[in-house]
């Protein structure tokens, strides 16, 4: 049996990222935390072309409260940034949707933090695709 | 005007050069917890300020020592402090024991802000980063450090005086990272400045114009200097 093709990004794709609900401005915008990149080396996203507009409900429940946040693949890489895929068997039946966003390991808290702004900006651009509930 | 009190403080022995320990006390009138943060002998001249039940009080404070000693110490003679007290109608008593400072002359001022709700929310919000936990954002982010808390306090104090004494018409996002470290984020106009708070240092990063992805603007400071980044904001 073939192994399956993976996933490829393109420029034009979205991926997703959660919101914990400290991610969100009281006014509905996205803060720059939602894209911090001082923790870890890469920063797990979903693609969204991998989940089916029916199953969102099944795929929010991954993390129960939070919302969705969407930049497109050209807006990362334009940063110096890679989004590639990543398969997270603890995502179930999305295990093949889970991406991360890597190339970020080396920088400088000061870059790291250009590119979570930029991010966030363009998350905003785009408007928030489902809000946190709790 | 704020109320005004004037209050000698007694002759203190001389300590040993310890500025970790630096020995400093209220009277009962006032007493609470303190945490002195200064260098021996910060009060000549100091406008230090000190939060009072959470509200800020303005100190201010001449050294009544020699004036050549003034003169020749006067590099040692800036600092902060910060403290949590009683809130009083009652005079305070202040009461210092440095390496330095033999008597003080100490005035205090209780400026009782106007109410003001975005700063208690991020009061509220600060207090509750207190509470979380490890992995508090379902992946894997740090609690927070009370060193981190109490310099978030101490920059929340600055953004707060900033609101009440210029026009500006935003007010931060107060946001928790991952790392441990918590974050002012604050635009104005084609400006954003973010404030990132981590123990007893803040990276100060400035944008301009707001678009702009570089920074134009990258330092480490300390909680108590973070008056220049408001201002440019500000300004």
């Amino acid at each position: 049996m073939q192994a399956p093709i993976p996933c490829q990004l393109d420029a034009e794709d979205f991926i997703l990222r959660f919101l914990h609900s400290s991610r969100v401005n009281p006014d509905g915008s996205v803060n720059s935390g939602a894209f911090s990149l001082r923790a870890d080396p890469e920063l797990s996203v979903a693609i969204e072309k991998l989940i089916p507009a029916e199953s969102m409900e099944r795929f929010c429940a991954l993390k129960i409260g939070q919302g969705l946040a969407k930049v497109r693949v050209d807006e990362i890489r334009a940063l110096g940034l890679d989004a590639r895929p990543d398969k997270e068997p603890e995502w179930g039946d999305f295990a093949d949707a889970h991406a991360v966003i890597t190339g970020h390991a080396q920088w400088s808290n000061n870059r790291k933090d250009e590119a979570a702004r930029a991010l966030r900006n363009a998350a905003n651009a785009w408007g928030v695709v489902r809000p946190p509930t709790k | 005007m704020p109320d005004v009190y004037s209050h000698s403080v007694f002759p203190q022995p001389l300590m040993p050069h310890d500025p970790e320990s630096q020995p400093t006390g209220f009277s009962p009138l006032g007493i609470g917890r303190f945490l002195s943060v200064s260098s021996p002998g910060v009060l000549l001249d100091a406008q230090d300020k000190l939060l009072l039940h959470t509200k800020q009080a303005l100190v201010s404070g001449s050294v009544l020592v020699g004036v050549a000693r003034h003169e020749a110490l006067h590099g040692f003679f800036h600092g902060f402090f910060t403290a949590n007290v009683r809130a009083s109608s009652e005079p305070m008593q202040l009461i210092w024991e440095t390496n330095f400072v033999q008597a003080a002359k100490v005035y205090v001022s209780y400026t009782l802000p106007a109410n003001d709700p975005w700063s208690q929310s991020a009061t509220d919000e600060l207090n509750r980063f207190k509470g979380l936990r490890g992995n508090w954002d379902a992946e894997g982010a740090s609690p927070f450090a009370r060193t981190t808390l109490d310099s978030a306090r101490a920059v929340l104090q600055k953004v707060t005086d900033l609101c009440r004494n210029s026009g500006i018409q935003t007010r931060p996002a107060i946001v928790p990272l991952p790392d441990g470290s918590i974050r002012f984020e604050w635009a104005n106009g084609d400006k954003e400045l973010f404030l990132t708070v981590r123990k007893k240092e803040v990276e100060a990063q400035r944008w301009q114009p707001f678009n702009s992805v570089r920074s134009v603007g990258y330092k480490s400071i300390r909680p108590n200097q973070v008056d220049s980044e408001l201002s440019w904001l500000a300004g």
